[in-house]
């Protein structure tokens, strides 16, 4: 589908709106397009209705046509989302930091702490 | 019909078709495999892939209905709480398995004789031993010596980390001072692959069977076993990836298509002579199917605990309740598994379908009060023989080639039923000694048939059985079952190893044996 490029603009401001909200980001996560490029999103959208409705002026985002953003766009962003470099540096991050002060035995020590009798398979 | 010719042919190459492929391939001989799935990059299936996630809902998917490939065959679980899960490629399931690769007990190999239950097999874990270490050779086991549920289990590649959730499991079983164990698994350790490197059959024993010169075939379907009047296995019919039928002639054929697609191919190959399937005269043939039932128990957690990572298949295990005990009112036993809890996008769907998540301002905080912050535990049950629980071709659902699927039909029995529930309560007494929020458990998971055991069982004679104890049919002396199908109990424990180990004693018999047979 051959889009002018305001129109192209508008949508794409549109489509960056619907996916930040629908992935904002917190103080350790990117939202959605800090970490995904969304030209290559525009090019899989094969849906005319879709594509229409994000060249609005200004889109509403009522109960309806937000589950409908959802609906269309869920697998997309969730597949970009958590395959991006960004977001798996930022994963590890937060593992670093939540786990910072967790400490962990050593699994030898852990075993010698149960003392076996006897074996407990039979023949 | 186009024909061909080889001296031993091999039906399937997954786990026990690759192992008998390399063992065979030693000798100076014409071997054939033939797979009706395709060749799949490595990358791919790696674990290390960063798409392994996507994969597992759509190429990988375990479930074949849904995958509805053409190498895939119909499989209708209608009448069973259980689906099937396998892979159809050059590998076989090895391609999606976790890679965890724990030996049967020595009392598995003698349930009837120490328990009063099910069947015996004809040889013991002594027996298969040298095979078992054969096999963990090829295949690099990580583990720990002196485990006490086994005999002593030597050369192992170092243990894998157990992690976070593992710590807090392990302080936990020894509290209740119950037996675990970092566990057996087919995963190397790896400074350059986080997630550490799980050789399929491919690696293990399909490339060096190729360097040796076998043949392997893919997208080739086996429709039928030819036998002779004097009830020899003349050859196959299949159909090649052209979609031509071909005549294969082979002297000795190994069938290697696991517990579900062996009694296919054998019903299929229906004649005169055997109307009820190929080497089925004692009626044996489908019955006894054996999937391992699985429970399920997640503890919940406040703090991150990164049980997304570490050992994909199983980091500790127990075995505290795998043998009998006559006060828990069940025979035979359970492993209890610890399991990596899921990413974020399986995660996010867990948390969909019970609408506790949505997209928007609280997507990610919803996300992270699960994502890494559950362990979940699997009870793999050892299930029992019996005859109403059994396979057979659905001519209503056939594949892409016009060969009927197959049907399954299946149920629980008692002794399976309290062994879960038995199994669940102790999940739960266990995760409240680690202090979790919240416990959730089920069972029996949908999803979990794996390990398809007993269809096509060894015994002593042809009337209580299929083959004999090095797998060969005793209807058809030249064809052998080299897969789980010839597995008279099912062990509660995952069957991979074992089944390698068995495919390559029956190998080795086939070998000391070849002049005999190829005569034939």
């Amino acid at each position: 589908m051959s889009i002018k490029p305001k129109k192209h603009l508008l949508m794409k401001n549109n489509l960056e709106l619907i996916l930040n909200r629908m992935i904002p980001g917190d103080s350790r996560m990117p939202c959605f397009t800090k970490a995904v490029k969304i030209e290559p999103i525009i090019k899989k959208l094969n849906n005319d209705k879709f594509l229409l409705f994000l060249k609005r002026k200004q889109i509403n985002l009522n109960k309806k046509n937000w589950d409908n953003c959802i609906k269309i766009l869920e697998n997309e962003v969730l597949e970009a989302y958590f395959t991006s470099n960004l977001v798996i540096r930022a994963l590890n991050a937060r593992k670093k930091f939540l786990l910072r002060n967790v400490k962990k035995e050593n699994m030898t020590k852990l075993l010698k702490k149960v003392k076996y009798k006897k074996k407990i398979f039979r023949k | 019909m186009k024909r061909e010719k080889t001296d031993i042919l091999i039906i399937g190459t997954g786990a026990s078709g690759a192992a008998s492929a390399w063992n065979l391939s030693k000798l100076d001989l014409k071997i054939t495999c033939l797979e009706q799935g395709s060749f799949v990059n490595k990358k791919k299936y790696s674990f290390n892939n960063v798409n392994r996630e996507i994969y597992k809902f759509k190429d990988f998917n375990i479930d074949p209905n849904q995958r509805r490939f053409d190498a895939d065959y119909p499989i209708n679980t209608e009448n069973s709480p259980i689906s099937i899960a396998n892979y159809n490629a050059i590998g076989g399931s090895t391609l999606i398995y976790s890679g965890h690769y724990p030996r049967f007990h020595p009392s598995d190999f003698n349930t009837k004789k120490i328990d009063n239950i099910g069947s015996n097999w004809l040889f013991n874990y002594y027996d298969l031993e040298k095979y078992y270490n054969l096999n963990d050779k090829m295949v690099g086991v990580s583990g720990l010596t002196g485990d006490p549920a086994y005999p002593k289990i030597n050369n192992l590649l170092p243990p894998l980390d157990i992690g976070y959730s593992g710590n807090l499991l392990a302080k936990a079983f020894n509290k209740l001072s119950w037996h675990w164990w970092p566990s057996y698994s087919a995963v190397k350790k790896s400074n350059k692959f986080k997630k550490g490197i799980r050789p399929t059959a491919v690696e293990i024993y399909l490339n060096k069977a190729v360097k040796n010169g076998v043949v392997i075939k893919p997208n080739s379907r086996v429709l039928k076993i030819k036998t002779s009047s004097k009830n020899i296995a003349k050859g196959v019919i299949y159909i090649d990836q052209n979609n031509k039928k071909i005549f294969l002639e082979a002297s000795i054929i190994l069938l290697a298509a696991n517990g579900i697609g062996t009694p296919r191919i054998l019903f299929n190959s229906s004649n005169k002579k055997f109307p009820n399937g190929l080497a089925n005269s004692s009626g044996q043939l489908g019955k006894n199917l054996m999937l391992h039932p699985l429970g399920y128990v997640e503890g919940h957690f406040n703090k991150f605990l990164a049980t997304n990572e570490g050992a994909e298949g199983c980091a500790l295990y127990s075995h505290e309740f795998y043998e009998t005990k006559k006060k828990r009112g069940f025979k035979r036993g359970y492993t209890i598994q610890l399991l990596k809890s899921p990413g974020p996008i399986e995660s996010f769907h867990y948390l969909k379908k019970f609408n506790k998540i949505k997209f928007g301002k609280f997507f990610l905080k919803d996300l992270f009060n699960y994502f890494g912050c559950t362990i979940p535990l699997a009870i793999i049950c050892e299930d029992l023989p019996d005859k109403n629980n059994y396979v057979e071709l659905d001519h209503k659902n056939k594949d892409s080639s016009g060969m009927p699927g197959i049907k399954v039909n299946y149920k629980l029995s008692k002794n399976t039923k309290k062994m879960l529930s038995h199994g669940i309560k102790q999940c739960k007494k266990l995760f409240k000694k680690t202090g979790a929020k919240n416990i959730i458990a089920f069972g029996p998971v949908r999803n979990t048939g794996w390990h398809l055991v007993g269809t096509a069982k060894m015994g002593t004679s042809k009337k209580n059985s299929v083959v004999n104890k090095f797998g060969q049919c005793h209807d058809v002396s030249n064809l052998f079952i080299v897969d789980s199908s010839i597995f008279p109990s099912s062990s509660g424990v995952n069957i991979a190893s074992t089944v390698q180990a068995v495919s390559l004693m029956i190998s080795d018999h086939i070998k000391k044996n070849l002049t005999e047979l190829i005569n034939k």
